[in-house]
């Protein structure tokens, strides 16, 4: 659940008669006219709480003969908020990095092609593990292959290859580099 | 039921529609409690027709309240029909519960109308 979804839902469930709908709801489903009696609400009332129930997905509705019946959506409030807590840090820097790396990207390179490498080293990195995507696990690339390789995104391969050794993209043995790594250390 | 006395009986509605909302508000019931906000208002708006016919119009407040009670509402159809056609089902129910408030309004206003005969 995205932090705007939950806003909208605890938003959604911060009202007294809306928390009355739903506890009526656990019990059974209903239809509107059987809640507003039940709750001392009229239909119209019970009707708008029902819609915004409906669009945070908190109930789902079904019709039965003349009747529009709703019911629960346990799975859309069964959302463990210290859990979400603790996960919501991460993801919103995962998010953070994510767009960062786009940026970057978009930024140096073009086609397929690296316009430059970059001189900050956190941009360069990305470029690296971007062009790291090229090689395969579990394969030993000759230097000639790794050369091709890196000449397909910039002529100058020879640092590139350099640099990719040097943060741990690829080791390096008797000219032979095998991938080690997706994350530049 | 005179001029005068309909005009207690919209400030009336506008004060128990008001301590209404502010009672829902403080019970965490803050949809319906602007749903008794936009009906006082209502009562407040035809408080002010009335008011004002019966200072411009002396003589015959009546007709002139009777042809506001007739045009006023006529936007918040089509507003109403607007919004059903778009799924806007929030002012949807806004536009609704003014034309309830306006069909409150109008019956109290042909009791008077009635018995001005």
């Amino acid at each position: 659940m995205t932090e705007a979804e939950l806003i909208k839902l605890l938003k959604c469930l911060a009202d007294k008669s809306r928390l009355r709908i739903l506890s009526s709801l656990a019990k059974e489903d209903m239809y509107v006219e059987r809640l507003a009696e039940r709750l001392d609400l009229s239909p119209p009332t019970v009707s708008f709480h029902l819609k915004k129930l409906e669009e945070v997905g908190a109930v789902k509705s079904r019709k039965e003969q003349y009747y529009t019946v709703y019911s629960l959506c346990p799975e859309a409030l069964s959302i463990n908020l210290t859990e979400y807590f603790g996960c919501s840090g991460d993801r919103k820097q995962d998010e953070r990095d994510e767009a960062y790396r786009i940026k970057v990207l978009s930024s140096f390179m073009e086609y397929g092609k690296l316009k430059s490498i970059p001189a900050q080293l956190k941009k360069k990195n990305i470029i690296l593990e971007e062009i790291c995507k090229a090689f395969d696990f579990g394969r030993s690339y000759p230097e000639k292959e790794v050369n091709l390789i890196i000449a397909d995104f910039h002529d100058d391969f020879c640092t590139i290859r350099r640099d990719m050794v040097g943060v741990g993209l690829l080791s390096r043995s008797n000219g032979i580099y095998i991938k080690k790594s997706e994350r530049a250390t | 039921m005179t001029i005068t006395e309909f005009i207690q009986y919209l400030e009336a509605e506008h004060k128990t529609c008001t301590a209404q909302a502010e009672t829902l508000a403080a019970d965490d019931r803050r949809d319906e409690a602007n749903m008794q906000k936009i009906r006082a208002n209502i009562f407040d708006v035809f408080t002010v027709v009335s008011k004002t016919a019966e200072k411009r119009f002396p003589q015959n407040p009546l007709g002139f309240i009777k042809e506001r009670i007739e045009t006023i509402p006529t936007a918040w159809k089509q507003s109403l029909a607007a919004a059903e056609e778009r799924n806007e089902y929030n002012k949807a129910a806004t536009e609704r519960i003014k034309l309830q408030a306006m069909d409150e309004i109008r019956q109290k206003f042909n009791d008077v109308a009635r018995e001005s005969e």
